[in-house]
């Protein structure tokens, strides 16, 4: 499923002055392709993100993911598209505590009511090197475990897009690069269209392309360039 | 556990406001009269005739109870000793009660004459006064209760009362007439007022400044006794 | 000095965090505020109005005229800028048109009345300061009713003593009036400097001298009474405060009182509970800024300081909103209240309750963080790095570090109960419902976690594994709900049983008292009675005896001159040395009921040589010091009696029924010389005049009383006291509610990112709410239940040994409570569910939080 963003753009009301976050933004993700999206903190990576996952609504512009435009759902629309389509990886992994590895990942085939939940789910596990702490808890786990099994969550309804978000910012340089190309493997392998946006330069430059975000306005990096 | 406890000043004053029927009924009590039973009241009867000797038998109200006092401490009692001491057997029956007026004085003549006493005193009224109940009407209470005494031939002393000057000159007056009067129609003999050197004496007198204390019946005791010594 | 800046500076760099537990907190504060600003202003209410009864703060009264030396002594203890009314008080006659009548004078002077007021029938009122038609002139005020029984008018002149006066007023209400002498005898008021031209008052009268004082604000009555007490020689000397002025009298408002003092410990405990709950979560947020502290370099020591000194300035800082809050609120609540309750109050916060709202918020916040703060110190600042994770919450058994905050709050349960065994056993109390709570707690987190069910929905399967999983979270939610449940509980459940106690049954007061009712008289006055279709008149019979021994210990108390008695042994002696009025009955009045013992056994037997059965009031059975089974000697006018007590008979004395204090078995003394009372019901006001008359005339003897104005002050009191416990019991109920209502939010708060992650993962508002929901309510419900099984516990307890009284069990109030404190917080989840579906996650996801 390819991932489509036509003169997309987002402004935030500051009291009377309205800042612009994004300004009529427009680019296309080939279905599989990896995409990188780089640029300093605060140009508005974390909007387009929101935005890209439907947590979030535009001020103009179309994103159509497959051939179904984000912005023209409405909430509960959006809330069921998301679940079976779209998969989010975080900086800070976002695993629920109080949950074992096995169960974080099964939470979304539990949340859209899908069948054989466990063993998709420890196939899943399986795949990420993690089939041996599937019962421990995320306190439990070390970084690298942490962001693979919250990996595993994110792929395991099987999204047709994926959102990655700084997905080896919090994890130290060698272990970030295992997980990340445990990531690049599992989305290779399964086709998944994937945006990841990222600080790191290594990271980038493994992904097909480099977008870079810089005042709310979107180039891409030739690699020529570099 | 709460017994303890302080309450909080403030409400406990309201006490005040909410003064019950608990103490109401105390208070009420204090004026009641109680009377005799005319029928089957053996009991006091036989309690008397048990000891032997002449009886003397004083009907009256707080004051002959020795309210606030031990009833070995009230006048009847100090009476009884006296007239021990000087030799002679006569046993002082106590028949005060409490807040009674006159309107009890027929019926409990009655009872007490069935005692066979061999002089009565009757001490009554000072309650009658204290209510405002007007005066013809206690003197008629009070001879009826003569009557009955003379026609069972049982000598009979009237104690008279003076009201407190707080009731004015003219019910004072009538009041104190009335035992006099009494006296001289039924021809009785009459100690003409029996706190004579007692009201009006706050050491002779409980805090209440109405009842004796124990000095006080010590007082009224004399008085009495040397009012009735000669008839004994 | 780096503390104390990092400290501010750690609060003021996250006002989201610090503005919501400072919210949170203020709301708890806010409802302990309201609640102890109502208490203390119903509890003014009620001094004022026993001022108004002593007419003073501080009345001096003897049955004499005060000697000049005494009158000085007096007047050199008072403070300065205290006022003094002198007043005479005494029973006497007027004459008017041929009639006779008595009366209760009272000769005052310009000052009186210094509290309270008269109300007339030309409808003018009449206060201390005002100026008195009363003075200067030969004038008289008089009850209203003489005008009525005398058939005078203003103008009409009549005599009192040497004296010829007009009446210039009838008064229509007397603020002082008190049930003790008022209905025997109506009062007149005179000015005092005419009592000499009146010739009333010389040697051998009997009146009342009083020195009546105003203190100045602030003074304390209760010193100055046993200073004058030690300075003033004569025991006859009465010294009364407005507390003391009738101490025999009115349990009830003893009972409230104590009920007050409860509202005041239940109010500062729910404050307490949410200051504790959220306290400690802050300081658990607060870890890992400690431990980032610690590896820059901070002492362990300096870390303490810090998260000591943001709980401390976040705790004071409370304090404000709440204040402005109640401020706020207090007024509104009031005039919104004084529409429907029989008095119109207007509650102020006091300086007290501000007191110890900081000391709660401060001290208290700190002592409870104590735990948490010498943990930070201890915490390895390790979990910082990578490989740890930094835990959830944060568990601490180490019991010695809770010890200052167990002494803290039991000093201010004692201060607020203000009683050291009130306080004491609360705390206790207290703290053994936390461990049933503790160990529910755990029993439940059990049973969650074992619950396995394939068909469930995840929310519900998920929701109680996560609540099993976060044991100390889970622990501490079950406490707080628990107590506050318990807490809130207590108050209706005393409610209910004080409110019975209260309650006269207005259909059967009686509105005239017959006394001196004779043996003989009878059958004729309930003859003279029935035409005026009074239906069944009961006569209760009066048996005047004296209690001769206790157990065969003398009781009465023989006082010769040599005896030295201090002032209580003296009335001690006097009260002992009075005689008691005996009735006897067959059963048990409305009015009555046996807490202790058993019922008589029939009629007596007089040749059985069994004693006499013997039902004793409760109350006075613990004046005197009687037990089930002791053995009384009576003298019954000349006749022994020996009785054991059976049974101990509590009184509803407010139904105005003739009641006893000793009941004997009916058959023992149905012979002995006695009067009767009657209780005559209500009727129409003119009948009741026309019944008088008839009763007066026919038989002079029976005093009547008219309980008209008594009766009408005890209802409106009573119904001031019904109102008093309900809104006390409401405001304890809803300022229980506000603190579970912050809990509530606070764990959704908590839990927001959790929410918000199962919302980007597709979870619907539905299943959101029902995954906070399910939790909640296993949980509430456990220890709501719980809560309010304890709370009968304990009103029982309470009722039983401190108050007394019967326990009526009440089922509207915890079924209110349940369905209330579940109701809030499902509506809470909602809001709050409702509130994460609007949030944008990204944000929240990304935060530190």
């Amino acid at each position: 499923m390819s991932l489509r963003v036509e003169h997309l753009s987002k402004e935030y009301a500051q009291g009377e002055a309205k800042v612009a976050v994004l300004r009529d933004l427009s680019f296309s993700v080939a279905k599989g392709e990896i995409v990188a999206v780089v640029g300093e903190s605060g140009s508005g990576k974390s909007t387009l993100l929101s935005l890209l996952a439907g947590l979030d609504s535009a001020n103009e512009g179309q994103i159509i993911v497959g051939d179904t435009d984000l912005l023209q759902l409405n909430e509960k629309q959006v809330t069921a598209f998301r679940a079976s389509n779209i998969g989010i990886v975080f900086q800070q992994y976002h695993l629920v505590d109080h949950l074992t590895s096995l169960e974080n990942v099964m939470l979304p085939l539990e949340i859209t009511k899908q069948s054989n939940i466990r063993s998709r789910a420890v196939a899943v596990l399986e795949e990420l090197g993690l089939s041996h702490r599937l019962t421990h808890f995320p306190t439990q786990l070390s970084g690298g475990e942490c962001q693979r099994v919250a990996i595993a969550r994110a792929i395991v309804s099987e999204p047709k897009l994926l959102l990655a978000d700084e997905p080896s910012g919090n994890l130290d340089t060698q272990t970030g690069e295992k997980v990340m190309s445990v990531l690049f493997d599992v989305v290779r392998k399964h086709q998944i269209t994937t945006v990841l946006v990222t600080h790191s330069e290594s990271l980038a430059r493994k992904c097909q392309r480099e977008l870079f975000l810089d005042q709310g306005q979107l180039r891409e990096i030739s690699r020529r360039e570099r | 556990m709460m017994e303890d406890c302080r309450p909080m000043k403030a409400i406990r004053t309201v006490k005040n406001f909410y003064v019950l029927s608990c103490f109401f009924l105390t208070w009420l009590c204090g004026f009641l009269a109680s009377a005799a039973a005319v029928e089957s009241g053996g009991a006091v009867v036989s309690a008397a005739r048990s000891k032997g000797g002449q009886k003397l038998v004083i009907l009256g109200d707080s004051l002959t109870e020795g309210y606030g006092v031990a009833q070995t401490s009230a006048f009847p009692a100090l009476i009884e000793k006296k007239i021990q001491l000087s030799g002679k057997k006569w046993q002082v029956i106590n028949s005060g009660v409490g807040g009674s007026t006159t309107g009890s004085a027929p019926s409990r003549m009655k009872w007490i004459l069935r005692a066979k006493p061999d002089l009565i005193l009757l001490f009554l009224g000072a309650n009658d006064g204290l209510r405002g109940i007007k005066v013809a009407e206690s003197e008629k209470n009070l001879a009826a209760a003569i009557a009955l005494a003379k026609q069972a031939s049982v000598k009979l002393v009237l104690g008279g009362l003076y009201m407190p000057p707080n009731y004015g000159e003219d019910y004072r007056t009538k009041f104190e007439k009335m035992y006099v009067d009494l006296a001289k129609d039924q021809s009785v003999r009459l100690i003409p007022f029996i706190l004579k050197d007692v009201a009006g004496e706050s050491k002779l007198n409980l805090a209440d400044g109405i009842h004796p204390n124990e000095e006080g019946h010590k007082i009224m005791a004399e008085n009495v006794y040397a009012a009735i010594k000669d008839l004994l | 000095m780096f503390a104390l800046r990092w400290a501010i500076k750690g609060l003021v760099r996250t006002p989201g965090i610090s503005a919501f537990f400072i919210a949170n907190f203020a709301l708890g504060l806010v409802g302990f505020l309201c609640v102890e600003a109502y208490k203390d202003s119903i509890s003014e209410h009620l001094t004022a109005n026993a001022k108004q009864i002593l007419a003073a703060d501080l009345s001096v009264s003897v049955r004499r005229e005060f000697s000049d030396s005494e009158r000085a002594l007096v007047r050199e203890t008072l403070p300065p800028g205290s006022e003094v009314s002198e007043v005479y008080d005494f029973f006497s006659m007027i004459f008017f048109n041929d009639q006779s009548r008595l009366i209760l004078v009272k000769a005052v002077d310009s000052s009186y009345p210094l509290y309270g007021q008269l109300e007339m029938s030309s409808k003018k009122v009449v206060a201390g300061g005002d100026s008195k038609d009363l003075f200067g002139s030969p004038k008289i005020w008089a009850y209203a009713e003489l005008q009525e029984q005398m058939g005078m008018q203003i103008g009409s002149t009549l005599k009192l003593g040497n004296l010829d006066l007009t009446v210039s007023e009838f008064i229509e209400k007397d603020a002082s009036q008190t049930f003790r002498a008022a209905n025997l005898a109506p009062r007149v008021f005179i000015d005092r400097s005419l009592l000499k031209a009146s010739g009333l008052i010389q040697v051998g009268s009997t009146f009342t001298h009083s020195l009546l004082v105003r203190l100045p604000a602030g003074a304390p009555s209760a010193d100055l009474r046993s200073q004058l007490f030690s300075k003033l020689p004569d025991p006859a000397i009465q010294v009364d405060t407005s507390e003391t002025a009738s101490e025999d009298s009115a349990r009830q408002l003893k009972l409230f009182s104590d009920y007050l003092s409860l509202v005041s410990i239940v109010a500062l405990f729910l404050a307490s509970i949410g200051a504790s709950y959220l306290f400690r979560l802050f300081l658990s947020k607060k870890l890992k800024e400690m431990a980032v502290l610690r590896c820059l370099g901070v002492s362990a020591n300096e870390t303490i300081q810090i998260a000591l000194l943001q709980t401390l300035i976040l705790g004071a800082v409370s304090v404000f909103p709440a204040l402005i809050l109640a401020r706020a609120f207090i007024p509104v609540f009031a005039s919104l209240l004084n529409n429907i309750t029989p008095f119109s109050i207007n509650p102020g916060i006091s300086g007290a309750s501000i007191a110890i709202s900081f000391a709660l918020a401060s001290i208290g916040s700190l002592l409870i963080c104590l735990p948490f703060a010498i943990k930070v110190r201890d915490f390895s600042p390790a979990f910082l790095f990578s490989e740890f994770r930094l835990p959830s919450t944060v568990d601490f058994t180490n019991w010695s570090l809770m010890l200052p905050a167990f002494f803290f709050f039991w000093g201010l349960a004692i201060v607020q109960s203000r009683s050291m065994n009130v306080g004491t056993v609360f705390v206790l109390v207290l703290l053994g419902f936390v461990m049933m709570l503790t160990v529910l707690g755990l029993a439940l987190m059990n049973l969650m976690g074992r619950w396995k069910s394939s068909t469930a929905k995840w929310n519900l399967r998920y929701s109680l594994k996560g609540a099993a999983r976060r044991k100390s979270s889970t622990l501490s939610v079950v406490i707080t709900l628990g107590l506050a449940s318990m807490l809130l509980n207590i108050l209706p459940q005393l409610k209910v049983s004080l409110q019975k106690e209260f309650a006269t049954d207005q259909a059967n007061l009686p509105s005239l008292f017959l006394f001196d009712i004779q043996e003989e008289q009878k059958d004729a006055l309930l003859k003279t009675l029935k035409p005026h279709e009074i239906g069944d008149l009961t006569m209760y019979p009066l048996v005047r005896s004296r209690v001769l021994a206790i157990n065969g210990q003398p009781y009465e108390r023989v006082v010769t001159r040599d005896t030295v008695l201090t002032r209580e042994e003296e009335q001690e002696a006097r009260s002992r040395n009075r005689g008691v009025n005996l009735s006897y009955r067959d059963h048990l009045s409305s009015s009555e009921s046996i807490v202790e013992g058993r019922d008589f056994s029939g009629a007596h037997d007089l040749n059985s040589p069994k004693p006499v059965e013997i039902s004793v009031e409760v109350r006075y059975a613990e004046r005197v010091g009687l037990k089930i089974g002791d053995k009384v000697d009576f003298d019954i006018q000349g006749v022994p009696l020996s009785g054991q007590v059976i049974n101990l008979r509590q009184v509803k004395w407010a139904s105005f029924q003739p009641n006893f204090f000793i009941l004997l078995q009916p058959g023992s003394i149905d012979d002995a010389p006695k009067t009767y009372i009657a209780a005559v019901p209500q009727m129409l006001h003119g009948r009741k005049l026309f019944l008088q008359k008839e009763l007066v005339k026919a038989y002079p003897n029976i005093s009547i009383i008219d309980l008209a104005r008594t009766t009408e002050d005890v209802l409106k009191l009573a119904d001031r006291f019904r109102w008093s416990l309900e809104l006390m019991a409401v405001l304890g109920v809803l300022s229980g509610m506000v603190v579970l209502y912050s809990v509530v939010r606070t764990q959704i708060w908590l839990r927001r990112r959790e929410l918000n992650l199962l919302k980007v993962l597709g979870a619907k508002l539905e299943e959101l709410t029902v995954y906070v929901m399910a939790e909640f309510l296993v949980l509430a419900v456990g220890s709501v239940l719980l809560g309010i099984l304890v709370s009968f516990l304990i009103s029982f307890a309470l009722l039983r040994f401190v108050f007394n009284l019967a326990w009526h069990f009440d089922w509207i109030w915890p079924l209110f409570s349940v369905i209330g404190i579940l109701g809030i917080g499902c509506v809470v989840i909602w809001l709050g569910s409702r509130k994460v579906m609007r949030e944008r996650p990204m944000s929240i996801l990304r935060s530190e939080l």
